[in-house]
């Protein structure tokens, strides 16, 4: 994430202009973080698909007075991640919008994220497809990852699945944003050999 | 027979080898630009380290918030 998307330009530029920027260890404070390999800063950078180490990263937008926008669990390409800051951006005006009432303004949530999660192109979808190691254990964990009725059956590439249960949370306060079972993507922990 | 065996296990080595050099996940950055980089991050945002000081500036500012939790350090470990 640090070497490849922020450090990207136009996403550093994006994201300086309209937000403050946090971060927080929270390795061994939370039951859901990750437990695989830590890469120190001198690590090269590996190619991987939208949402890999979805336990170890989780990257929130959110309102000046705490409310989720929208959460991106582990690495998400500069591209993407441009498209779905972007996105968060137009959800904190239907947020602050004084001509809605909060129950259009949570049904305004709702349909703008299935309607994104539908208009993602076909790059970002193959971009977003879940680790083999994640496969097995997602369909045994989960119960909203798989299609299996319909034309198309067969598991959904995670930038639907993140959209669908971001749409069940319109607006929830960061507090009470129950991460644990929002990033249930796969497994917590996975053991492989760094290289140089 | 034995030497039509020994070459249909050699081409499924060479085959199986050729895949997993395949599938092998690319090194987009090397090590020593990903240590470059860190540090520019570091520098080039202004990183609150609590969720209450990160709401109080964006009050302050009137900017929307973007917080990351890590399973380790943003400028060590990760």
């Amino acid at each position: 994430m640090r070497a490849v998307t922020l450090s990207d330009a136009k996403v550093r530029q994006v994201l300086n202009r309209n937000f403050v920027c946090g971060w927080k260890n929270i390795k061994g404070k939370k039951k859901y973080s990750g437990k695989s390999n830590a890469h120190p800063p001198t690590t090269g950078a590996y190619q991987v698909n939208n949402c890999a180490g979805h336990h170890n990263v989780q990257m929130f937008f959110l309102s000046k007075d705490g409310r989720v926008l929208h959460c991106l669990p582990g690495y998400w390409s500069p591209r993407h991640f441009l498209h779905e800051m972007e996105f968060a951006i137009k959800l904190a005006r239907v947020y602050y919008s004084k001509r809605l009432s909060t129950s259009e303004r949570n049904d305004k949530y709702l349909d703008l994220h299935l309607q994104h999660a539908g208009s993602h192109s076909a790059s970002l979808q193959r971009s977003s497809q879940p680790q083999n190691f994640d496969k097995g254990v997602i369909k045994k964990t989960t119960d909203d990852v798989e299609r299996t009725k319909g034309f198309k059956k067969g598991l959904k590439t995670l930038d639907q699945v993140i959209h669908e249960r971001m749409a069940e949370r319109p607006f929830v306060p960061f507090k009470k944003f129950d991460v644990a079972s929002y990033i249930k993507l796969g497994r917590k922990q996975y053991k492989y050999k760094i290289r140089d | 027979m034995r030497r039509v065996v020994f070459f249909l296990s050699l081409m499924l080595i060479i085959s199986t080898s050729a895949l997993r050099a395949q599938n092998a996940p690319k090194v987009m950055v090397s090590g020593a630009e990903v240590e470059r980089r860190t540090k520019r991050v570091i520098s080039d945002y202004k990183w609150s380290h609590t969720y209450d000081d990160l709401k109080k500036r964006a009050e302050k500012e009137g900017k929307l918030m973007f917080y990351m939790q890590l399973v380790g350090n943003l400028d060590g470990g990760l």
